[in-house]
């Protein structure tokens, strides 16, 4: 990379990232796959545009539209479809108590990596949901606009992913 | 913060970790091009130190290469660093510069002569191949009424150069275009020097020759028409072409939705269908084109230039990644 396209795909880089990858992030079920199609993406807007001094009017939906297209292809190469979730597929039947004392816990683990590992036993959407919480700092309510459920339903999904989460901890430490 | 937190936004895409690696693949790949090149380049001299020991044969129709720089030296003695051969039946032979820009044309049959060729020079490759086809269709070489497939080879050899980027911008412009029948379909076949010669040792086209070698056809040569009225060379062709990625299929619709554009008509669902993932690119283009007929839309000149961003997708030198990337969503593909 010369110094120049260095310094502007790292603008642009820093500018969009987050927006990109919680876009890829909720459109695929594996998180190594979601950390290969953002990749891809942005080697391919270097190679395309920064390296070819094009320019780009929008580079965010420029760059949402390169993602459309690395997801479709991913679809199509896993003979995958896009992830979604219903209501009716999550039925909510318990209620957690003492969420504030759950959520306080699992955030302090002092093995927080050891905690992260366990994450991926979790369901998909319980896995999203905790990502988005975690990662990209977003509300229920967001997070619910997002995956077209309820807020009540994330909520529950959320507290729920924690207390599995403390089971698998304390089951792991035993 | 929260010590969970900070393992999230440590392990899970992480900016920095993966701009690194961005930064990384980039380098790197311009290193491996770079030595690439260099080998590339000392063997592409000597093997034109040898074949120009080896070979001497300066007829108009059977080119030397240059002895001093990587490309080619045309019937006229200018230097061209690719060859394209084009066979509907009419069969031309264009020369093209280090721009991709036709610097000359050789018809290779009589039907080629009684067409106007000559005006293409100077045009870009992609350009002048619509044009070629485009005469072919109207002074009735390509025969609309058969319900046979109508075929068009192009077959290219480029002498240095990767020549990646003709095929994409020539697969681009075909598919693009509008005033080719929309029957007509065009594969583009890359060969080598020593296709070539066989081609010329056997007095037929390159893309003639391809096919034939295909098939391993050792009776007379068959043509264009001849071989694809057989579907399992058709098949074969299928195979052996070049293929078109999706990437390229985008710059086709980008093409064509700013030619929308252009005539101030409504653009905007297609370019939300564009938007759409899962949508089939194809089924667009054929929707897209529907809607030029059905407003009767035919193009004066195959020259307009339709600015968009897709273009600069078309693939430079010795870069291929997003085709590597259609093949493996690797990141060893980098």
């Amino acid at each position: 990379m010369s110094q120049k396209n260095t310094e502007l795909f790292e603008t642009i880089y820093r500018a969009t990232f987050n927006t990109i990858s919680k876009y890829v992030y909720f459109k695929v079920a594996q998180l190594c796959d979601a950390e290969d199609i953002v990749q891809a993406i942005y080697i391919d807007f270097y190679n395309y545009i920064i390296k070819k001094n094009k320019k780009v009017e929008n580079v965010q939906a420029y760059l949402t539209q390169m993602a459309n297209h690395e997801l479709s292809k991913y679809y199509k190469s896993k003979s995958e479809l896009p992830i979604t979730f219903s209501e009716d597929n999550l039925k909510i039947l318990e209620s957690i108590e003492d969420e504030t004392d759950l959520e306080f816990e699992i955030l302090n683990a002092n093995d927080s990596n050891e905690v992260f590992d366990l994450v991926e036993n979790l369901p998909v959407i319980d896995q999203k949901i905790l990502g988005a919480r975690f990662r990209f700092d977003m509300t229920f309510k967001d997070i619910a606009q997002l995956l077209s459920l309820s807020e009540n339903t994330i909520k529950t999904r959320y507290y729920r992913a924690l207390k599995e989460l403390k089971k698998l901890y304390s089951n792991q430490k035993i | 913060m929260e010590k969970l937190k900070q393992s999230y936004k440590d392990k899970l895409l992480n900016e920095d970790i993966m701009f690194t690696r961005i930064t990384k693949k980039t380098t790197q790949k311009l290193y491996l091009s770079f030595v690439n090149f260099k080998v590339l380049f000392a063997l592409s001299v000597v093997l034109t130190l040898i074949i120009s020991i080896v070979v001497n044969n300066s007829s108009p129709l059977n080119p030397v290469k240059n002895t001093t720089q990587i490309g080619i030296t045309t019937p006229q003695n200018q230097l061209a660093y690719a060859v394209v051969s084009v066979d509907i039946n009419p069969s031309y032979e264009l020369y093209i510069d280090i721009d991709d820009k036709v610097i000359e044309i050789i018809p290779l049959n009589d039907e080629a002569k009684t067409l106007t060729y000559e005006a293409y020079i100077g045009l870009p490759i992609q350009d002048a191949v619509e044009e070629l086809i485009k005469n072919a269709q109207d002074a009735g070489f390509i025969d609309l009424t058969k319900t046979s497939p109508r075929t068009v080879i192009i077959s290219m050899i480029s002498y240095g150069v990767d020549g990646t980027k003709l095929v994409k911008d020539i697969q681009i412009k075909l598919r693009s275009s509008l005033f080719i029948d929309r029957s007509i379909k065009s594969y583009i076949i890359k060969a080598t020097d020593e296709d070539q010669e066989k081609a010329k040792r056997e007095n037929v086209s390159l893309g003639i020759y391809l096919l034939n070698d295909l098939i391993q056809n050792n009776g007379s040569p068959m043509s264009v028409q001849t071989f694809v009225s057989d579907l399992n060379n058709l098949e074969l062709l299928e195979e052996y072409a070049e293929t078109t990625t999706n990437v390229e299929l985008v710059s086709v619709i980008q093409v064509l939705i700013n030619e929308l554009k252009r005539l101030n008509m409504d653009s905007s669902e297609f370019q939300n269908r564009l938007n759409t993932e899962g949508e089939d690119l194809e089924e667009l283009i054929e929707d897209l084109k529907d809607s030029f007929e059905s407003m009767g839309y035919k193009e004066t000149s195959s020259n307009t230039s339709v600015d968009n961003e897709y273009e600069g997708h078309d693939v430079e030198d010795e870069e291929d990644e997003y085709e590597d990337h259609d093949d493996e969503n690797e990141d060893e593909s980098y």
